[in-house]
This record gives structure tokens, C-alpha cells and sequence, in this order.
């Protein structure tokens, strides 16, 4: 028998810890578990549109304004079917209302499936945005960001047929606002076309001694998904060799658009976006002509370099890009050596991407020479 | 002596007893243009003198003072006394001004004493002033006496050289012949100021030490002798002040060879090279014999190397002196010994020159190396800055070389080519001295030279230093590292507190230890920012960074003093007008900032317009060509095809219809809109449209055409559909610019008036209407 204990010794007794059970937790002990659920209202319309139909008179617009916001969840639907469903209705809807207000809503809940798994699903995609930017591109050019955000998590997914329908949507993109892409998202496009393509580049990795050349060292190489164990079976199959073709394409386009200063689109109508009719005191043609000035946008200051950045492309990121010049220079100097000798064993295997890497070669060769006679202008 | 001026006579009795008030009054009265009057000489002007002089002669400080200010404001105001009696001054001032000297320790002993020796030193320099100019005083007054003022000068100078150089200066240059007998004391004088006590004088004092120096050698001391082979040669007026410059510069050259026991010099070709061809003037006739004594430099007192920077320092602005003074002869200068000069100090840098093998590797050693070496280069720059101004043209073929060595003054981080903004924190005297040296030889220099990439590493480094410096930024960062140590005893933690004070306030209010910049610093770093956009092609990054720090700080200064400053004008004035690679210019934003000042360049970018008088001034005769001309233009513009049809050549008019009765001028913008707009084709003739619309088309193209020629090409190219020729020259218009869009236009008229005139219209129905030029004026303004 325990002797008994008076109140103070009391106080320091401990309980005694049994097998097989959880220790006994202090007295003022608040249980924090909670339960979550979730529910779906599946028929139910967005709330946004709630406010709208309070007007007295709809016309035939804002009917089918309506009904197009009112799909916009649908996006988001698991089946494919339904998702491809969706864009191919928008997609015919597009004419009517490719000047509307809700073009925005509707960009920003079709891009994200960029990344989508389904391939119809992509391809309606596509389809849909060159639709769109048929009849209106400032709408694109205006979610340019949205844009870019998803094509490069696109362009870094570990499922290797998203990453292979890059090159496409980077194509259109740059058909309809080659400029807006080239100009604010300049090194973060070169850098994921070259993971699609699955060509490592020497400059990612960190200078340590700071000589240029890395010859000595055996480069960190940056590895791309598209060359995982899981895709090598399929890598020579004729879809990825397709694939690759047109990544290597849209580089070249890329490339093309920032660096030779091209227009991209003759159009029919009067060329407002041509550098030539182009004043640069009237009122801009292109929108947020001020976005690249960030003067509203706090950026990280890192504390009198103290710590070196990880590699030197890092460091170009915080960089502008607005002149062809410095495009062309960073091209030259960071991707040129990578590019040709990729491009080297590309044309000797032949086939489509071998006369794609041939024209790639070219363009390079041409954008050598723009730079060299530009810097004996200047 | 008029009603209005006071008798001479009895201001001469108050000049004893005056003071204060009274005494400035009186001498403002003395100016008075009455007194200038020869009968007067003779009575009462004969008594003031005297009263003068009895001031003067008075064994009190004060009278002393009292009357050589009178003597001053006489004889600048007064002729009549200047040319009679500066004599009788000039001996008395002297004579006081002696005797001072001569007791000079007890003469200054008190603030009294010493404001009278000044005043009497000036009033002295300031008499010899007044009477230089004439002739027959000069000879009768001046002359003789100089020869007994210099010397004192000379040795008051030893003691108060601030004082008296100044004057002497200008009586070597003026009076070169009298200061013959006595140039070389103050050479020996001078000599003692460079050597002993130079770094303990203000700047101002030290420049007038050395331009005395550079202007004693404008006397020929010792005549050359001459060789008897070159004896027919006639000597130089320059001879000897040359003589003088070789041999501050053949100093260097030593000085340099020392850093090369610091420096390992061999490592780079180039550094040897430039060593080597330092100016070194040993050949025949050339006394090299410096009068400076041997440096005694100690690698073992590391702090003994600061004193080859600061002979430097000397030497520099002896050879800036020599340099810069006006002569009264041409001087030959070595412009690329000079220029090999200023390479090497610049190419003596840390980053690029390894040290020497042997040398000792330790912290304080290292650090005053360092530091040296910067000292170096700033002297170097100093050395171009000050030379720039007064050779700039003669220095341009130097200037590849010189602009490349300058870039190595910016330290870079080991191993690459970023800048280290820690080590640039520490030479920013330095750095700003290469923004004011750049900002003036920017705008000459063109755009034949391509410097790479010095103009991006300066305006990194210029828009770093306008950032306000925290200095407890070493201590925050290291702030992980340092609070990591366990828990301590109560005494320790005492004891501690005790050693540290405390440094709560250092972590918990970093923003009061910052130091901000001045107003002066920014205007600075403003004018080296504005000349680089002006001249300079700088890539976009840099572009960008210039234009974001000009709209922040301007916004948040004119937020914070109601106005924007001067040089934030400018620079955002530059930015608009030079846009670079922008899509858009910032217009709008500067407009917004500087709306409540206006801005005249804004104004007219912004509603362009015609002086007034342009219009009137147009003479009749030559219209109606014109009018023709521009709306054949019109007609050309519009076409669609090479083969002319009627119906889409009306398009133009058609569009002008809608745009007639609401454009004016300034809205270029709405033009092009109504243009853009697709316009249905029509079966009426051109003719008469364009009669209807005669008027609108001429005013509102002869005022486009005068002021914005752009514009219209502008509306050329947005009427234009996609037809080759057509952009072209649309293209080259914009390029070109005004003379050329005429040009191409004539050419196009040229080759649309053939076929015009093939289609068969007559000339008839293009009569133009008389046109009244003020009722349309009228109309236009609305």
C-alpha cells in the first residue's frame, strides 16, 4: 500500500506510462482536431452573375454573356469530355463575343489547362485561343502574364506530353503578341524550351571560380522531365519525334521574334502594330505600356549581393529585356554554344526535326551577324 | 562743391571720431561724383588728405584701419586724388605695412592686429590695382616703389600665404619685369609651402601655392646656354615655364616605379609598356634636379605608403596649375605625356594587378595597398577632370585609351565583371569626380566611340549611391550567427552590458542610423544620368532602372516639397525627349508631375501649334502649287492600287468629310480613328468633294505640315492598305524625318500627276477659291 501523500507531494507524483497506450496528455490539454467537409452544388450558377441579371432589360449580349460565365466552372469538370465540351463552345462563341468584357474571365479559366492531361482537351485549347486571337488579340496580349505563368508550368510538368504540346501554344502565342512575350518573359521562355527539348545548358550552373568557360568542370546540368525513365521508351516514338519538330520550331520562332525584330502578322487592316507607324508620344497601342517599369512593384533587394546567386541566368531574371539588343547579346552569349551543338547531331539524324534544326542553325547564324552590325552602328 | 554734397572740410574733421554707423556713412557719401573736381585740390581736398594721412601715421589699430578704408574708397572714386596724391598712400601704407611685418608674431597676437594687417595688405594690392592701368601714374608712382612692396609681400607670404599669394600672383603676371630681382626668394619660399606644410592649408590655398609657383617660371631665371650647334635656334618664350612643367612631370615616373615594388608589373604587357613610356625628361639641357626630397617609405610601417599618394597628390596639382593658368605666351604642352600619366595611375588596380610575390601577406599591409591604390587612381582621375575642361578637343585621340583605363577604377568582385557595391561605397569621392568628369566630355564625344561597358557599370553605380546608406546593415545580417550562444550567468550578462552599452536601438530602430543624401548629390548624380540618356545608347535594363528612379523620387520629392527640383526636371525631360527603346515615352507621367510648373517642351509636344505669325506670312503666289500638291498627296495616299481608280481615291475625301468639321491640328489621334474607319466608296466625282473641302484640307494640312510632319506620314501610313511601295516609304518618312518626307512626297506627286493627267480630268474644275486667310483662321481655332 502507497503510503499516502500529502497534498504538496501530491503535486509532483507522476502518472505512471502504460504499454500500449498513448501517454496521458497535461490537464489543460485543448483538443484542436476538427473536422472538414466539403460540399458541391453542382447545378448551381456562379455568383457573379447574380448581379447582372438584376437589370431590368438583357439584351441578346449579355444573354450569351451569361450563358458563356455561367460555363466558366465547367472547366474545372473532371471528365475530359466535358472539359473539351466547354472549349469547343467557347470557341464557336468566340465572334460574338470576342470584344466583351468577359473574354478575361473566360482566358483566365481556359488557360490553366495548359497543364491538363487530356489531349483533346490541349488541342481544343489551341484552337480556341487561335480563335480568339483572330478576332481580338489585345485580349491575349492583355493576360500575356496568365499566359506565360502556364506555358512555362507547362513547360516544366512531369508529364512529358504536356511538355511536348509547349511548342505549340508558345507558337500561337507569339503569333498574335510576339512582342508582349518576347519583351517581359525573354529568358523564362528560352530556358523552358530548352527543358522541353531536353537540351541541358551550361550556363545554369553556379560560377564558383567565375571563369566564363566550364570547360574544366563538369557542368550541373539542368535535367528536363521530358527525359525521364518513365518517357524513354516512348522517346523515338513518331509522336515525340513530331513533337520535337515543332519545340524546335517554336524555338526558332521565338528566337526569330526577339531577336530580328520582325513583324509578325500582315495584317489586313491598317498595321498599327508595326514599329514604322508606330509614335511613341501618341497614345500607346499596346496596353499597361508601363508594366516593365515596376515602379509600383516592391522587388526583393538582396542585401548588397552577399549571397551570390545561384547561377548567372538567375540573375537575368530580374532584368529587363525591351531592346532587341540585349535579347540578342544574352542569346548570343548564354544559348548560342548550347543551341549549335544540339543542333549538330539533330541534322545529321535527318528527318523533320534535322531540317527544323537546320533552319534553327540559320537563324542563329543571321542573328550573329544582326549583332555584329548593330554593335558597328552603335 | 554743390548744394547736395556734404563740405569736404568737415568731413574731414569727423573722420577722426567717426565710428560705426557714422564712418559707412561717410563713406558712401565720400563716392559722391562732386568731389571730383580739380579746383578742389588745392583747399579741400589738400586738408582731407592730410587728415588721411594723420589717420594713417596714428599708432592706433583702429585710425589705421579707419583710414585705409578711406584711402580705398577715394582713390576708386575719386581720379583727382588717385592721380595726385597714390603717391603720397601708397609711401605711407607701405611704411605701416613694413613695420607690421617686421613685428609680425606680435602684430597678430591679437584679432585686432590681424584683421589690420589684412586690411592693410589689401588695401595695398587693391591701390597697386588702381593705378596699374595709367600710364604716367604707373611710371611716376608705381615703379619705384614696387621693388620695396615685393619683398615684403614675399616674406609675409611665408606666414600668411591665403593673404598675400593672391596678389603676387597677379603681380608676376602683370609686373613680370619688376619681380625679376626677386623671383627667387619666392621660388625658395614656395618651395619650403610644398614640402613641409602643404596638406595642412584649405584647397583654395593650396591651388594659389601652386599657380604662384607655376607663375614664377614665367621669368627666365638662368639663360640657357646655348650649344653652339643650336645656337641659331631661337629660344621659346615658353623655355622655362616648360622647364618647369617637364620637371614636375618627370616625378612621376618614379613615384610610379615604387607602386611597381608594391605591384607586379611584369604580369601585364601593357602596364610595363605604359611604365616605360612615362614622360621622363633627362636628356641635354634639362636640369632635373627636383627640389623635392626622397620619399622614405617603410613596408614595414605600412602606413609609410600613404606617402607616395600624397606627393601625388602635390605634383598633380602642380602640373594642373602649370596647365590651366593663362600666360602671356603660348606654351607647348605634353598632352600624351600627360595622357600616358593619367593611364598608369588609373591602371593601378587591385583587381587587375596581381601584388608582388615576396610581399608580406598581411591584413594591414594589404588593406593600406588597397587603399592606396584607389588614392592612386583618384588622382589620376583628378588629373583628367581638371584637364578635360581646358583640352578636351586635343585630349579626344587619347580618349579610347583613357575612357578604357577609367573603367578600371570601378571595383569589380573577384573574378568577374559584377560590380562590388561594398568596395564602391568607399571610393565614392572618387566615383563622383568620374560623373562630373563623364558628364562633360560625354556630349562631345559622339557616338564614334563604343566604351562598352563602363556606361552600364556607372549607372548601376550611380543609382546605388542615390540609395540612402544604412550603416547598421552589417550589423542586422550577421544577426543569426551571433544570438545562437546559450544562456549565461547573471554577472556575465552584466558585465556585458556594461562593455556593449546599449545597442538595443541599433536593431530596433535601423531606419535612424541611415545617412540620406543631399540635394546636392542627387542634382549631381542627376546631370551625370541625364547627359548619359542624352548622348549615350544604353541598354533597356539600365534604361528602365534610370527611368524608375526618376518617377519615384520625383513623385515622392514633389509629394513631400510641393515642386520638383531642378535637376529631376531635366532628367525627366531627357527621358521623354530620348525614349530609347521604350514602346512609349513617359510622357503622360511627367506632364502629371510637373503639372502645376508647366513645362514649355511638354506644352509643345503636347498641342503642337504655329507661331502666330507663320501664317500670315505665307505669300500668295505660292498656294495654289501647294494646295495642288497636297491634295493630289491626298489622292495619292489613298490609293489602293498602282493603277489609280477613281472610286477608291475617294475614299481620302470622304474620310476628311467626316473628320472635316471636328479635327484640328492637335488632334492627331481622332484623325487617325476617323481614318481607320472602312469608308463605302462612291460614285461622285473627286472634283467636287475636294472643292467642298478645299479649305479644311489646306488649313489643317498647312498646319500639320509645318509643325508635325510625322503626323501626317503617320495618317499616310494608317490610310495606306498593305501595298509594298507605299510602306516603304511610309517607313523611311518616319525615319527620315521632314526634309526627306517632302522629298518622297514630290516624287510620288511627280509620278501621280502623269497619271492624273492620263485619266483625262482637266485642270478646270481644280481652281482653287480664293482663300481668306483670317476668317479661316477664325474658324480653324474654334
Amino acid at each position: 500500500m502507497a503510503k499516502k501523500k500529502t497534498l504538496k507531494q501530491q503535486d509532483f507524483q507522476k502518472k505512471k506510462l502504460k504499454v500500449g497506450k498513448a501517454k496521458q496528455g497535461p490537464s489543460n490539454l485543448t483538443d484542436t482536431s476538427f473536422v472538414a467537409k466539403t460540399i458541391l452544388l453542382p447545378n448551381q450558377t456562379k455568383l457573379s452573375s447574380a448581379e447582372r441579371s438584376s437589370g431590368t432589360r438583357k439584351s441578346g449580349q449579355q444573354e450569351l454573356e451569361q450563358s458563356v460565365i455561367k460555363r466558366l466552372s465547367l472547366c474545372k469538370h473532371h471528365s475530359a469530355i466535358t472539359r473539351k465540351e466547354t472549349l469547343v463552345h467557347f470557341k464557336q462563341q468566340v465572334p460574338k463575343i470576342a470584344h466583351s468584357g468577359c473574354m478575361t474571365q473566360i482566358m483566365h479559366a481556359c488557360y490553366p489547362m495548359m497543364c491538363d492531361d487530356d489531349r483533346q482537351v490541349r488541342e481544343a485549347l489551341l484552337e480556341m485561343i487561335d480563335e480568339v486571337g483572330q478576332y481580338n488579340c489585345d485580349v491575349l496580349r492583355l493576360n500575356c502574364r496568365a499566359f506565360v505563368l502556364f506555358l512555362s508550368s507547362a513547360m516544366t510538368h512531369i508529364l512529358s506530353p504536356v511538355q511536348r504540346d509547349c511548342g505549340k501554344f508558345l507558337a500561337c502565342g507569339l503569333k498574335y503578341f510576339a512582342d508582349e512575350l518576347t519583351r517581359n518573359s525573354w529568358i523564362k521562355l528560352l530556358r523552358g524550351m530548352f527543358g522541353v527539348l531536353g537540351w541541358p545548358l551550361k550556363a545554369e550552373s553556379p560560377e564558383r571560380n567565375g571563369n566564363g568557360n566550364n570547360g574544366n568542370r563538369q557542368p550541373k546540368k539542368s535535367v528536363s522531365m521530358a527525359i525521364s525513365s518513365a518517357s524513354v521508351v516512348n522517346m523515338n516514338s513518331a509522336r515525340a519525334k513530331h513533337a520535337r519538330a515543332i519545340n524546335i520550331d517554336a524555338l526558332h520562332l521565338l528566337i526569330k521574334c526577339g531577336c530580328l525584330e520582325l513583324v509578325m502578322r500582315d495584317d489586313p487592316q491598317p498595321d498599327e502594330h508595326s514599329a514604322a507607324a508606330h509614335n511613341k508620344y501618341l497614345i500607346p497601342e499596346c496596353p499597361q505600356p508601363y508594366e516593365h517599369l515596376k515602379i509600383f512593384a516592391r522587388e526583393i533587394q538582396d542585401l548588397d549581393d552577399i549571397n551570390q546567386s545561384a547561377s548567372s541566368l538567375q540573375d537575368l531574371v530580374s532584368v529587363s529585356f525591351q531592346d532587341a539588343s540585349s535579347r540578342r547579346k544574352v542569346v548570343l552569349h548564354y544559348f548560342y554554344d548550347d543551341i549549335m551543338s544540339q543542333v549538330a547531331t539533330l541534322i545529321a539524324d535527318g528527318g523533320e526535326s534535322g531540317k527544323s534544326a537546320n533552319s534553327l542553325k540559320l537563324l542563329m547564324d543571321e542573328v550573329q551577324v544582326r549583332e555584329s552590325e548593330s554593335e558597328q552602328q552603335v | 562743391m554743390g548744394a547736395d554734397s556734404i563740405p569736404v572740410s568737415k568731413i574731414a574733421n569727423l573722420l577722426e571720431s567717426t565710428s560705426g554707423y557714422e564712418f559707412q556713412a561717410v563713406l558712401q557719401s565720400l563716392t559722391d561724383a562732386q568731389y571730383v573736381n580739380q579746383q578742389l585740390l588745392k583747399s579741400e581736398l589738400f586738408i582731407l588728405v592730410n587728415r588721411v594721412l594723420k589717420l594713417l601715421r596714428s599708432g592706433d589699430d583702429y585710425l589705421l584701419w579707419k583710414g585705409c578704408n578711406v584711402i580705398l574708397v577715394l582713390c576708386a572714386y575719386n581720379p583727382v586724388i588717385l592721380c595726385a596724391h597714390a603717391d603720397v598712400f601708397l609711401k605711407e601704407l607701405y611704411l605701416k605695412l613694413e613695420k607690421k611685418v617686421e613685428y609680425y608674431s606680435s602684430s597678430v597676437s591679437s584679432e585686432q592686429g590681424r584683421i589690420v594687417l589684412t586690411n592693410l595688405v589689401h588695401t595695398v594690392g587693391y591701390l597697386i590695382d588702381l593705378i596699374r592701368g595709367k600710364p604716367a601714374v604707373t611710371r611716376e608712382v608705381l615703379t619705384p616703389k614696387l621693388s620695396a612692396i615685393i619683398p615684403t609681400f614675399i616674406k609675409l607670404s611665408q606666414y600668411e600665404p591665403r593673404l598675400c599669394l593672391p596678389f603676387l600672383k597677379k603681380l608676376l603676371y602683370k609686373n613680370t619685369n619688376t619681380f625679376r630681382p626677386f623671383v627667387n626668394k619666392l621660388y625658395n619660399v614656395l618651395v619650403i609651402l610644398l614640402t613641409k606644410d602643404y596638406q595642412s592649408f584649405d584647397v583654395a590655398t593650396k591651388r594659389l601655392i601652386c599657380d604662384t609657383f607655376a607663375y614664377t617660371h614665367l621669368i627666365k631665371l638662368n639663360p640657357q646656354t646655348k650649344n653652339s650647334s643650336s645656337g641659331h635656334h631661337s629660344v621659346r618664350k615658353d623655355e622655362q615655364y616648360r622647364h618647369g612643367l617637364l620637371l614636375v612631370l618627370s616625378q612621376i615616373r618614379p613615384l610610379i616605379t615604387l607602386c611597381g615594388e608594391l605591384f607586379d608589373f611584369s604580369a601585364d604587357f601593357e602596364m610595363e609598356r605604359l611604365v616605360a613610356s612615362l614622360p621622363d625628361y633627362q636628356g641635354e639641357n634639362f636640369n632635373s634636379v627636383g627640389f623635392f626630397e626622397a620619399l622614405d617609405v617603410d613596408m614595414n610601417k605600412p602606413f609609410t605608403l600613404w606617402r607616395i599618394s600624397e606627393r601625388l597628390d602635390v605634383l598633380n596639382n602642380l602640373i594642373i596649375s602649370f596647365c590651366s593658368l593663362a600666360t602671356p605666351f603660348a606654351i607647348r604642352v605634353p598632352i600624351g605625356g600627360i595622357s600616358k600619366v593619367i593611364q598608369a595611375l588609373l591602371n593601378l588596380s587591385v583587381d587587375y594587378l596581381p601584388l608582388k610575390r615576396g610581399l608580406r601577406r598581411d591584413a594591414e599591409l594589404l588593406s593600406v595597398i588597397e587603399n592606396l591604390s584607389s588614392k592612386m587612381q583618384h588622382e589620376g582621375v583628378k588629373l583628367f577632370q581638371n584637364l578635360a575642361p581646358i583640352y578636351g578637343r586635343c585630349l579626344i585621340p587619347f580618349y579610347p585609351e583613357l575612357l578604357g583605363s577609367l573603367e578600371l577604377i570601378v571595383p569589380t568582385r573577384k573574378g568577374s565583371t559584377n560590380v562590388d557595391f561594398q568596395r564602391v561605397k568607399k571610393i565614392r569621392p572618387a566615383l563622383k569626380d568620374v560623373f562630373e568628369l563623364l558628364s562633360h566630355i560625354l556630349p562631345a564625344m559622339g557616338r564614334f566611340f563604343d566604351d562598352g561597358s563602363l556606361a552600364p557599370k556607372l549607372v548601376d553605380v550611380a543609382l546605388h549611391f542615390t540609395k540612402s546608406m544604412n550603416l547598421t546593415l552589417s550589423l542586422l545580417s550577421g544577426i543569426d550567427q551571433s544570438d545562437k550562444k546559450g544562456g549565461s550567468n547573471k554577472k556575465d550578462k552584466k558585465s556585458n552590458k556594461r562593455l556593449t552599452g546599449s545597442m538595443s536601438d541599433v536593431f530596433s530602430h535601423p531606419e535612424a542610423f541611415t545617412i540620406e543624401n543631399s540635394f546636392e548629390f542627387y542634382a549631381f548624380i542627376n546631370e551625370f544620368l541625364t547627359t548619359m540618356i542624352r548622348h549615350k545608347s544604353i541598354p533597356s535594363n539600365h534604361h528602365v532602372k534610370i527611368t524608375r528612379y526618376a518617377i519615384q523620387n520625383a513623385t515622392v520629392l514633389n509629394e513631400q516639397l510641393n515642386y520638383v527640383p531642378a535637376s529631376f526636371r531635366d532628367l525627366l525631360r531627357a527621358l521623354v525627349l530620348c525614349p530609347g527603346s521604350e514602346r512609349c515615352s513617359i510622357l503622360p507621367m511627367a506632364v502629371s508631375l510637373l503639372k502645376k510648373t508647366g513645362d514649355e517642351l511638354y506644352g509643345v509636344i503636347c498641342n503642337p501649334r504655329l507661331p502666330l505669325g507663320v501664317v500670315h506670312s505665307i505669300a500668295p503666289a505660292q498656294l495654289p502649287e501647294y494646295a495642288e500638291d497636297q491634295s493630289l498627296e491626298d489622292n495619292n495616299a489613298s490609293s489602293t492600287n498602282e493603277s489609280l481608280s477613281l472610286e477608291e481615291t475617294t475614299e481620302v475625301p470622304a474620310t476628311e468629310q467626316n473628320g472635316g468639321p471636328d479635327a484640328t491640328p492637335a488632334t492627331s489621334h481622332s484623325q487617325c480613328e476617323i481614318i481607320e474607319t472602312h469608308v463605302e466608296t462612291q460614285e461622285e466625282s473627286i472634283e467636287n468633294e475636294l472643292s467642298k473641302h478645299r479649305d479644311k484640307i489646306f488649313k489643317r494640312r498647312s498646319s500639320d505640315a509645318d509643325i508635325k510632319t510625322e503626323e501626317v506620314s503617320v495618317k499616310v501610313a494608317k490610310v495606306a492598305r498593305d501595298y509594298d511601295v507605299l510602306e516603304e516609304i511610309v517607313s523611311e518618312q518616319i525615319d527620315n524625318g521632314a526634309e526627306d518626307t517632302i522629298a518622297e512626297r514630290a516624287v510620288f506627286v511627280e509620278q501621280q500627276t502623269e497619271r492624273r493627267e492620263a485619266d483625262g480630268d482637266s485642270d478646270s474644275d481644280f481652281e482653287i477659291p480664293e482663300i481668306v486667310l483670317e476668317e479661316d483662321d477664325g474658324e480653324d481655332e474654334e
